[in-house]
């Protein structure tokens, strides 16, 4: 987040030879869903469609919403789930889950969906071989809003998560509701406690408690783990994660159960303590099947704040109780609950901890794995999205030039990459390689180059300590610790 | 054999009783089950567990025993009380919060045995309870009359089906437009909610389908002018003895899809054994 006031948009960096090439969608601010290709070239523009996120299918369509419902009333709610083809026309549309009456508004059904969705065909909704996308026909899971009361977990009214299906024709066939399962989730007392007094409140409709803000819903798709025998990872089964519970679960499809969860709390076993404290996470989900790493939990750890439990100094009441000031993106074993892959600061080339908030979103951001083993690692609250290789190396950056008038940030929810032959209607591009900036060199017309006009050695100084010794305790720091032991 | 009511100090529904009783110089012996009739209560319950009815807030007082009979509930006892068996049809057992009797349907027999019921409705309420009703929209003359007087403070609509459902019962059927007048008037009640039974139909060959559910709705709709009504939809397995095969836990959606075509708050309600 420490961002000079002047920096390149657009395409940054790009290794051809590296990258998985191909187009990237994303919603970009208050714009449209807008696809570019490696080198940042606009492919496709479609105006004023929104996306939360928006999703390519193969042939050039794609899927978003027409509208938000207005924020007085409602938060994060879109009124529907369209397939849009090239040239704009709707070729399918949900909105049917709950009839809105709003004051002042056009009284219309809406989807209410909001975060994610995924069509029947694909667990995930991004690019895996062979487990292509239905673009004609097929069921479409939604991530949908309901308000209700539930005592279990507060006396005000909830804004609660419901995953839903919807069949081609329009008829929800499924349907599942996060408050029921409240006593699953294994809150402890302290937890309980703040989540009754404050479950995430949120102004809009006279107060509503948001409470688990589900953002990121697939399915597991066929998996080694169901292969071997172990139910809880039917491929049917969902994966949804809760931003403001820090919360990672599996859902049967058959039973609604709870029936595998990371979170709440990170301190319970010797494993959890070693995954680390995940904290208002987005975008966990399995690996499916034919992508590097396949069985495996991938997920944005964004940091942040997020969580309920006992109160301390960065949170008083104990809401958002969990605190970190740097991202990190972890594939874990879902079994061992070890890290088999990550992507840190560290792994960034940053100084832990003093530069690691130079990779870091406290909200929004997303992770896709590629054939290739790349991983498109959507940074969303910077507008950055980044493609590194299984060995940390960045082969590609692109920096969203699109900020919003009522909003001004040029965040991007999430990201994804397709191949080529997902939309025929554009020739595929040149692959330019953009090198990696010297931004040690770099400088703008006006600025003065780099290197002293007057240079005087110095007699008799100490050469610089190889530890940073600065006033907090950084990794070079530890580096030194170490060896001397 | 005279009748024993057992009570409890402070208990509103007891004093409710008494004074029925009282009104009508019935005699009967008043055993505090948590004060000096304590041993006596043990005993009794312990021979009558079974039939005694517990709620989460305990064993609901009055009780009114008398021969082999037990009653517990303010509307079977003072039902029974008022005309003996002759409205038990319209008249179930049930447990109810507290100043609240409920377990009454308006439709559970023939009208005019219906009627008889309304001194009993009239003594809750002069007393300050809360009545909990339920009708299917049969006898709907005796709905308007409860409704006018005001004697119900919820009521629940068990709606059967489409008017075709209401033609084709094996009991007092039922045409269209008293059904409709009895949606209308409903909306009279302190609190409305519609439940959508969907059950094994006469003949226990299939369930009401969602098609006949949106029906049932669409009737809904025109009869209230009003698709907010809170509209529950309950569907029935069928009993053990059935040869009809239950219907999957996913089934409600169809339904409730179908339905909030025109009743737009509709849900799905746990489902229930017919």
């Amino acid at each position: 987040m420490t961002y000079p006031s002047v920096y390149p948009t657009g395409a940054t960096l790009y290794d051809p030879d590296k990258a998985f090439n191909g187009y990237t969608v994303f919603q970009a601010k208050e714009l449209g869903c807008l696809v570019v290709d490696m080198n940042g070239g606009e492919v496709k523009l479609w105006r004023g469609l929104h996306g939360f996120p928006n999703k390519l299918l193969p042939g050039g369509q794609v899927l978003g919403h027409s509208g938000e419902r207005n924020t007085r009333y409602g938060m994060q709610d879109y009124r529907d789930l369209i397939q849009v083809d090239w040239e704009g026309r709707v070729v399918w549309k949900f909105n049917a889950y709950e009839f809105i009456e709003d004051p002042g508004e056009d009284p219309q059904w809406m989807a209410r969906v909001h975060h994610d969705y995924q069509r029947e065909g694909n667990p995930v909704g991004y690019y895996v071989p062979g487990l292509d996308p239905m673009v004609e026909g097929g069921n479409t899971m939604l991530l949908g809003h309901k308000n209700l009361r539930n005592p279990a977990v507060t006396d005000k009214l909830l804004l609660d998560d419901v995953v839903y299906e919807v069949d081609w024709a329009g008829d929800v066939i499924w349907e599942w509701v996060c408050s029921d399962h409240f006593e699953a989730f294994e809150f402890d007392e302290a937890a309980r406690n703040i989540l009754f007094r404050d479950p995430n409140m949120r102004p809009c409709g006279g107060g509503m408690g948001d409470w688990m803000h589900i953002n990121s819903m697939s399915v597991l798709g066929p998996n080694r783990w169901y292969d071997a025998g172990d139910i809880r990872f039917h491929p049917d089964n969902i994966i949804l994660d809760g931003r403001e519970t820090n919360i990672i679960w599996i859902v049967s499809k058959a039973t609604g159960k709870v029936v595998w969860k990371v979170g709440p709390h990170y301190d319970r076993t010797p494993e959890l303590r070693a995954l680390g404290w995940i904290i208002g996470q987005h975008h966990a989900h399995m690996i499916p099947r034919g992508l590097p790493g396949e069985g495996n939990i991938l997920v944005f750890d964004n940091g942040g704040w997020a969580g309920y439990g006992v109160p301390n100094p960065g949170s008083p009441t104990g809401t958002k109780n969990a605190l970190r000031d740097y991202s990190r993106v972890l594939e874990f074993d879902p079994i061992t609950l070890k890290i088999v892959w990550q992507y840190t600061p560290q792994e960034a080339g940053l100084v832990h901890p003093t530069d690691s908030n130079r990779f870091y979103s406290p909200f929004i951001s997303s992770a896709q794995r590629m054939p290739n083993g790349n991983t498109l690692i959507t940074e969303g609250g910077g507008g950055r999205i980044i493609e590194v290789t299984a060995d940390h190396e960045r082969v590609w950056e692109y920096i969203s030039p699109y900020w919003g008038k009522s909003f001004r940030m040029n965040m991007i929810y999430r990201a994804y990459r397709v191949p080529y032959d997902w939309i025929p209607q554009a020739a595929p591009p040149e692959e330019i390689p953009i090198p990696a900036v010297d931004v040690t060199v770099f400088r703008l017309p006006g600025a003065a180059p780099a290197g002293a006009r007057s240079e005087t050695p110095m007699e008799g100084m100490m050469p610089y300590q190889s530890s940073s010794a600065l006033c907090v305790v950084a990794d070079p720091d530890r580096i030194e610790e170490s060896s001397v032991k | 054999m005279t009748a024993i009511l057992y009570t409890v100090t402070g208990c509103e529904r007891c004093r409710v009783v008494k004074a029925f009783m009282d009104a009508r110089g019935l005699t009967y012996t008043d055993v505090d089950a948590k004060g000096e009739g304590k041993n006596a209560f043990v005993r009794f319950y312990r021979d009558n567990q079974a039939r005694i009815l517990r709620g989460p807030e305990g064993i609901q007082f009055p009780i009114y025993h008398q021969g082999e009979r037990v009653r517990q509930g303010l509307g079977v006892i003072l039902s029974w009380l008022h005309v003996g068996v002759r409205i038990e049809p319209f008249v179930r057992p049930g447990l109810v919060g507290h100043g609240w009797a409920g377990g009454f349907n308006l439709s559970g027999g023939p009208q005019d045995a219906g009627r008889e019921l309304l001194p009993v409705l009239r003594h809750l309420r002069e007393h300050g309870i809360k009545i909990r009703m339920e009708t299917d929209g049969r006898n709907s003359d005796l709905l308007k009359q409860v409704l006018v007087e005001g004697l119900a403070d919820h009521l629940q609509f068990n709606l059967l089906g489409p008017a075709e459902a209401y033609a084709r019962l094996p009991e007092r059927p039922c045409t269209e437009e008293e059904i409709s007048a009895s949606l209308f008037i409903a909306q009279r009640a302190g609190e409305l909610s519609i439940v959508l039974i969907v059950a094994p139909l006469p003949g226990g060959d299939r369930y009401l389908s969602p098609e006949e559910a949106a029906a049932a709705a669409a009737m809904v709709a025109a009869a209230t002018q009003n698709n907010r009504i809170p509209f529950g939809i309950c569907i029935l397995q069928p009993s053990p003895d059935s040869s009809l095969a239950p219907l999957p836990a996913t089934a409600g959606f169809k339904y409730r899809t179908a339905v909030r075509r025109y009743m737009l708050s509709a849900e799905i309600l746990a489902s229930d054994t017919a």
